[in-house]
């Protein structure tokens, strides 16, 4: 299992390992508390001059160590230029690396999207199968074989190890989740071409954000629509929890394990938590869970398929809709401060609520959500986890959200994949332990977000915590 | 009331053993803030930057080496003095 975390984001352009972060917090810790040695060093040298021991009488080896602290002072004042200048010259080296990176990516898009543009403008023949396919594709290759696999509709496949093994090991590799996650964004540009769209016009429609997943997830909505297929309905409220108190969680792994995960016994997919100062606003932490079932039609979950269709579409899934309801039941208002925290889908979701601006949105953490073609404000700050293996936050395109601190992680980096779980650095278990592997980091950038998170929650004098479980409304 | 003289020198000796310890004592937490050799850098930059750390390690080594025998001398001459002042 790998535990080296890579960070990026955070409103710079730096790519780094945590480990290369880490060093570069220690190193300028290290030039400050040499350069505080070197004050001291100066202060004990500065109090018993060669002269002052000649006239006190004192023995001729104190004069001695006068010239060792002189040596002293030297080596530790160099100690703490170079450390300072390592710092820096490991900042440097990220924020160039990362500087590459975005340059590289942002080629790597545009010749994708011109590229798929052309095919589909001079392949016209493949138009019909595009027409009936291409919109799917995001789907079919992220949300669909997420579904596929993780809904278990189809246990023989599982149960042929040597077939449910090489699905595992394609889905899993970090390569085909990074190749997913390109051909999600260029799944529209083939279209458009296709219809017959001079490339060029693609490529400028593109650049506009005109089209985009959005707009596939959107055609999907209206194809599946016609055919009674992930079509959204209303939500109602099921049970609610009797509130009982709660302490805030202190870390990014608590914030994580906090995360419902429902079951037939405890249903409910939304947990919010209720702080409480006297003097001011109620302050509210809301947790959301992930697809509960994968089904696209005849479900009352709202956290299912179509909310991830709707989701990725822009428009009110029913999982977006019950965690709002939940909110106003909860006691929250447009001005009252909540945080969000989700998985999988409740990551989509939470990036939804935020981007609303319906709520006074003091934060968002999202895991193993596909929130990359959800635009979160600037002003929110998010801290965005996710596993390089985990092909369902591929559904979710290529990550857009440079103001986030986005944090990858390879869950199953260099060791085999469990034989009995499909998609396994998917599950929340992995994001508890990235978490931790956060909660451990020296990195400024780490603790700096995590201790804004965990700050939200302090000093307050009540908390309560209270679930709900909400169903769809059969139309 | 005051001292005489040696028994100034020697509790200025004494206090200069203090300071030493405690400079001592904040170099370890220097030590333990260094990074050691990098597995994240490649090619010419893990050269780089592994110089880089030797040097500070040399630094620090070099640094208390000096305080050390600092230390040391200036507590021989407290006790030379304290056996001056009787």
């Amino acid at each position: 299992m790998s535990d080296e975390l890579v960070v990026s984001g955070g409103g710079s352009y730096a790519v780094a390992t945590d480990e290369m972060l880490s060093n570069a917090a220690n190193l300028l810790r290290a030039a400050d508390i040499a350069r505080e040695i070197v004050g001291a060093i100066h202060m004990v040298d500065a109090r018993l001059t060669i002269g002052q021991l000649e006239a006190l009488g004192i023995p001729s080896g104190a004069a001695i160590a006068e010239q060792d602290l002189g040596l002293a002072h030297r080596a530790v004042s160099q100690l703490a230029d170079r450390a300072q200048q390592m710092s820096g010259l490991v900042r440097f080296a990220a924020e160039s690396y990362g500087r590459g990176e975005a340059l590289t990516e942002s080629l790597v898009r545009r010749v994708a999207t011109d590229a798929a543009a052309t095919l589909g403008f001079l392949f016209p023949a493949w138009a019909t199968a595009v027409a009936l396919t291409s919109p799917m594709l995001p789907i079919l290759a992220g949300i669909g074989v997420a579904a596929f696999v993780l809904g278990k509709t189809h246990p023989q496949l599982l149960e042929q190890e040597w077939m449910s093994a090489r699905l595992n090991d394609l889905i899993s590799d970090p390569a085909f989740v990074l190749a997913l996650r390109h051909s999600v964004m260029t799944v529209d540009e083939f279209s458009a071409g296709a219809s017959g769209v001079p490339p060029a016009m693609v490529s400028a429609l593109s650049g506009a954000g005109l089209i985009g997943l959005a707009t596939a997830a959107g055609s999907i909505q209206q194809a599946g629509g016609i055919a009674g297929l992930v079509k959204e309905t209303a939500v109602r409220l099921v049970t609610r929890t009797p509130p009982v108190p709660v302490a805030a969680a202190d870390s990014i792994q608590e914030r994580i394990e906090r995360i419902p995960q429902p079951t037939p016994e405890h249903p409910e997919q939304v947990r919010i938590e209720r702080y409480e100062t006297p003097g001011e606003a109620p302050r509210f932490e809301v947790y959301i869970a992930g697809t509960v079932d994968f089904a696209i039609s005849d479900t009352r979950e709202p956290f299912d398929t179509t909310s991830n269709v709707s989701n990725a579409a822009g428009r009110e899934a029913g999982s977006v809709a019950a965690v709002a309801a939940a909110m106003r039941e909860a006691g929250v208002t447009s001005e009252s401060p909540v945080t969000f925290t989700g998985h999988s889908q409740g990551g989509g979701t939470a990036a939804r609520l935020a981007q609303s601006g319906e709520f006074n949105t003091y934060g968002v953490l999202s895991v193993g959500g596909n929130t990359g073609q959800i635009a979160i404000p600037d002003s929110v700050p998010a801290i965005i986890i996710e596993h390089t293996d985990d092909l369902v936050v591929a559904a979710g395109g290529l990550q857009d959200n440079r103001h986030a601190l986005v944090v990858e992680r390879q869950a199953y980096g260099g060791i085999p994949l469990p034989a009995a779980t499909m998609v396994p650095a998917h599950h929340l278990t992995q994001y508890v332990e990235t978490g931790r592997l956060m909660d451990q980091s020296d990195s400024t950038e780490l603790r700096g977000a995590a201790d804004r998170m965990a700050a939200f929650g302090r000093g307050a004098a009540t908390a309560t915590v209270t679930s709900y479980y909400f169903e769809r409304v059969s139309p | 009331m005051t001292h005489p003289p040696g028994a100034t020198a020697q509790a200025a000796l004494e206090f200069q053993v203090q300071q030493l310890r405690m400079i001592n004592e904040r170099l370890t937490y220097v030590r333990a803030l260094l990074p050691s050799a990098s597995v994240e850098w490649r090619g010419p930059a893990q050269q780089l930057f592994d110089l880089g750390v030797q040097e500070l390690h040399r630094d620090l080594a070099s640094a208390r080496t000096m305080i050390d025998a600092a230390e040391q001398r200036t507590s021989t001459a407290a006790s030379q003095m304290s056996a001056r002042v009787g």
